[in-house]
């Protein structure tokens, strides 16, 4: 076990190598001068140069790539030029709220689905499948801005249930936290919800075709028993890794709810970043995002080996 | 006389898609009687398995079903058993074994959490003690090292272990009937022999009863005690094992003997039964061994197939033995 | 077990009549509800698109600042919206626009996408260092990846399809690449090997037409992802910029007018999910006929 932790441990490595390489090259490919956009129209000669300075612009592309892995190694991620803060100081204070979101959401979204995947295997072809798998081929294809939108409007508008957007931290109210974080949550849930919905299904339906499940029969398990402790046992062994994909999306899907929301997480700093085109800030953020993404990866790598002991063993 | 632990009448199983309805198994009855090692020998598709499976009522529903005849355990009817009763039958009064222990073992499961789960379903008693049990379960079907064994999971040990642990989980609960379902074919030929060897000692040991599902004719020669040939859904014979082998009645069972080479002499050739067997639903009304037959006369086409009783307990599907026994009287 | 019924219906249907393959792969398409359904939505959005534009009185781009946010009528079916244009026909343009780019970016990294996972799948030496770019690629999530180089490159019709293009390739990629690993093993490339023909003939020849399947069905989805990404880059204000009569710029701009002009994000709303939807089905519908396998069902 700790063999095959250390050897997924070694094996991120180099992907991780690979995506601060990727995130320093988005910066190479902005056409023109960065620093000429950054700065503005109106801004004079010296601005600019001051600004390719602070960039480090003015110098050749193998030196700046050397120094932005010198600079990674030490957990510098970059100086925001429009906010005038560390990138890394700025995620870090945002990252609290996206991440309670995202796993707000996740809480929301994985048990409804799990079971509602599980009920539309058991009742495979009958009209209460055909609902659910419906509803969530729906939430697949509806855009989650939209949404949110027509959350906006029903929800808040209308019947006002929830405040329209903004955000309260639970230090101030729980109550309020709440209040602006359930709709949020539950439209950033409803790709995740479909997604999860279709996938437990297919596993749930494929795992009761196999061998191990007729025995579980033939010993005399109840149906309820032999879907819950052989059907969905093995089956959870696939739904883990898409909830770990789910996870990865969950960010992009923060980066819209967010900004429907207006909630002031690491999704609206991008979007902030990339409107205002502060480079720095987009580049930072995006590789802490992807790492984000390779190390909630390596994790269920990890829980796939607690829950299949055929890879625990190699 | 006593009635007998299983009598199965007049089973027919049916596959039904949303377009059309295939007969997989037709009129099937036969009797076990307890503490017998009754052999039911075919090809592959001509229904055995499924038979097999209705036993313990587990066809593949909704898109297999049993629609006619009865499955009479200890005289009450399998098939038409509310969920609560089938749930105490199966695994308590009939065991089941599988072709592929491989597929069959819940891979995520320890062997010996497999086995607590069976005990535990069937008898109240505490986790310790039925941990207990697993382990002499395990020692009894000749598992060295079982304690260790029992902490195991199923791809860490052999095939041939893995099905004594099927065996093992089958009979637990000292059930009077054990269903295998071509135990040994997945298994080396070396094997093979000592499973067979290790059900049948168990059956003797136990005082119960054995159906073995196999397309080896060879195995059930040397331990059955009866044997049922079907052919494409049907039992095409049915005999004491001495009798089926010196006397075989039916065309198929004198080709099936044919191709089983004899232990004790060379033969340059084996006979073997030309043609492939009909797939479900592309059956010929009629005998449905015809196109295959080399001894067809004039009428079998027309005639009305049923088994024909020839001896006691001896009885074929065929034409020609009405023919013959016609004449004797 | 449960494959019994299937595959009998398997051999009767090859037994009964002996249809010729096409028109059996054509009776297996249409009794899927999925694709049917699928196929239907999609023919609509076309229609829409085409024939919307064609008989709408309206241009998509032309102001009428005196009939400002109105409501649904007979003259303005969807209202119009905040610059007084035709809700209606900017919904049918939306929908050519949005098709358009889906196209490109199926067809974009379709080929990319055979390209490097037939080349990883095939030439052994090349496949680590090829996949773990591609694994770099995928570690950033697709959408966020394609609103990172639509941000770097700048708004454009071109640089969303590029955008959208990169972030699916490495996925596509992999599908035909493993595809491709267990086309390799098979006797008649062996057979090809030995009787000379080049890697690039192999390839061409043999293993891309063995991944087809899996590949339309990879593509269909793809379709539907870049119609939701292209609306959501619109949206966030790096898709197309306004005034393209893109249906997330419409719901970018409904925001606002949002209490007192629900038509405005109504209907692109509607538009979107629709088509999303109609590829999605399709993709399933797909998936059950062309890669069994695949699919779970009976």
């Amino acid at each position: 076990m700790t063999g095959y932790v250390a050897r997924r441990l070694l094996a991120a490595i180099p992907v991780l190598l690979l995506v601060s390489l990727l995130a320093f090259l988005l910066m190479q490919i902005v056409p023109g001068d960065p620093a000429h956009s950054m700065a503005g129209a109106d801004a004079s000669v010296e601005e600019i140069e001051q600004l390719r300075h602070e960039l480090g612009l003015d110098q050749p592309p193998l030196v700046r790539l050397f120094d932005w892995y010198v600079a990674l190694l030490q957990g510098d991620l970059g100086r925001s030029y429009t906010l005038r803060a560390d990138v890394a100081s700025l995620i870090h204070e945002r990252i609290p709220i996206t991440l309670s979101l995202a796993v707000y959401s996740m809480l929301i979204a994985v048990p409804i689905s799990i079971v509602m995947g599980a009920v539309a295997a058991r009742y495979r072809g009958s009209f209460l499948d055909l609902g659910i798998m419906g509803t969530a081929l729906l939430g697949v294809s509806v855009p989650n801005f939209w949404i949110g939108i027509m959350g906006i409007l029903y929800f808040s508008v209308h019947l006002g249930w929830f405040p329209s957007g903004g955000y309260v931290s639970p230090g101030e109210s729980v109550t309020g936290w709440i209040r602006s974080m359930t709709m949020p949550a539950l439209v950033l849930g409803t790709m995740q919800m479909g997604l999860l919905t279709r996938i437990t299904r297919s596993e749930m339906l494929e795992m009761m075709h196999k061998d191990f499940v007729r025995t579980a029969r033939a010993k005399g398990g109840s149906e309820l028993r032999v879907m819950l402790r052989h059907a969905m046992r093995n089956a959870l062994v696939p739904i883990v890794t898409v909830i770990g994909l789910l996870f990865g999306m969950i960010v992009t899907g923060a980066v819209v709810v967010e900004q429907v929301f207006s909630i002031p997480g690491l999704g609206r700093l991008i979007v902030q970043a990339i409107l205002t085109r502060d480079y720095p800030l987009i580049q930072g953020s995006l590789l802490f995002v992807a790492a984000a993404f390779v190390f909630i990866n390596l994790l269920v790598d990890i829980s796939y080996a607690y829950l299949d002991p055929r890879i625990r063993q190699t | 006389m006593a009635s007998p632990l299983l009598s199965v009448e007049a089973l027919r199983v049916v596959a039904e898609t949303r377009y059309r309805q295939n007969l997989l198994v037709e009129d099937i009855s036969f009797d076990v009687r307890a503490g017998e090692f009754v052999g039911i020998v075919g090809e592959s598709g001509c229904g055995k398995s499924l038979t097999a499976l209705s036993l313990m009522g587990l066809l593949p529903k909704p898109a297999v079903r049993a629609s006619h005849g009865k499955v009479l355990f200890e005289n009450r009817n399998v098939l038409s058993m509310p969920a609560r009763d089938l749930h105490h039958l199966r695994g308590n009064e009939i065991g089941m074994i599988f072709q592929d222990p491989m597929s069959a073992l819940n891979p995520v499961q320890t062997v010996g959490q497999q086995i607590v789960e069976t005990i535990l379903l069937h008898e109240s008693m505490s986790r310790d003690a039925a941990w207990q049990r697993t382990i002499d379960v395990l020692k009894e079907v000749n598992i060295p090292a079982s304690e260790e064994r029992a902490r195991a999971y199923p791809h860490q040990l052999s095939g041939g272990m893995r099905q004594r642990v099927m065996i093992a989980m089958a009979i637990v609960c000292r059930p009077k009937l054990l269903v295998a379902d071509e135990p040994t074919t997945a298994l080396d030929v070396t094997i093979q022999a000592q499973i067979l060897e290790l059900l049948d000692q168990l059956r003797r040991e136990r005082g119960m009863a054995l159906v073995l599902i196999t397309h080896d004719l060879g195995l059930v020669a040397e331990y059955a005690d009866r044997v049922l040939v079907m052919y494409s859904g049907r039992i095409v014979e049915q005999a004491p094992v001495a009798d089926l082998f010196t006397r075989p009645q039916h065309p198929y069972t004198r080709g099936l003997l044919g191709s089983v080479p004899p232990l004790d002499e060379d033969v340059e050739e084996l006979i073997t039964i030309e043609g492939q067997p009909p797939t479900p639903g592309a059956w010929p009304s009629g005998c449905r061994f015809l196109p295959r037959c080399r001894e067809q006369q004039v009428g079998c086409a027309s005639w009305p197939v049923r088994l024909v009783p020839f001896h006691e307990d001896h009885a074929a599907a065929c034409m020609l033995l009405e023919r013959e026994t016609a004449d004797v009287d | 077990m449960a494959n019994v019924a299937a595959s009998l219906t398997d051999t009767q249907m090859t037994r009964a009549a002996m249809p010729s393959p096409r028109a059996l792969l054509v009776q297996r398409f249409l009794r899927s509800p999925a694709f049917v359904v699928g196929l239907a939505i999609v023919v609509l959005l076309v229609v829409m698109g085409v024939l919307g534009v064609w008989l709408s009185p309206y241009d998509a781009t032309a102001m009428n600042l005196r009939n400002r946010l109105s409501p649904p009528t007979a003259q303005n079916w969807f209202g119009t919206d905040n610059f007084g244009r035709d809700n209606f026909t900017r919904v049918a343009v939306g929908s050519q626009m949005s098709l358009f780019v889906g196209l490109m970016v199926v067809l974009i990294s379709g080929v990319g996408g055979a390209l490097i996972g037939a080349i990883a799948g095939y030439v052994r030496s090349l496949d680590n260092i090829m996949m773990r770019v591609m694994d770099a690629f995928m570690a950033f999530p697709a959408m966020l990846l394609a609103i990172a180089i639509t941000a770097a490159l700048g708004p454009s019709l071109f640089n969303v399809v590029i955008a959208l293009a990169i972030s699916y390739i490495p996925r596509t990629a992999r599908i035909v690449r493993s595809s491709t690993l267990v086309v390799r093993e098979q006797q008649f490339i062996e057979a090809a090997q030995v009787a000379g023909s080049s890697t690039a003939r192999i390839l061409r020849v043999h293993i891309l037409p063995n991944c087809l399947s899996a590949m339309v069905v990879q593509l269909t989805f793809v379709f539907a992802y870049a119609v939701l990404a292209e609306a959501t880059l619109s949206y966030l204000g790096v898709g197309l910029p306004p005034p393209a009569p893109t249906w997330g710029n419409a719901i970018s701009a409904g925001r606002e007018y949002i209490i007192e002009a629900w038509w405005m994000s109504v209907f692109p709303g509607l538009a979107i999910t629709l088509a999303v939807l109609g590829f999605n089905l399709l993709g399933d519908g797909l998936r059950d006929v062309l890669d069994p396998h695949l699919a779970t069902e009976m």
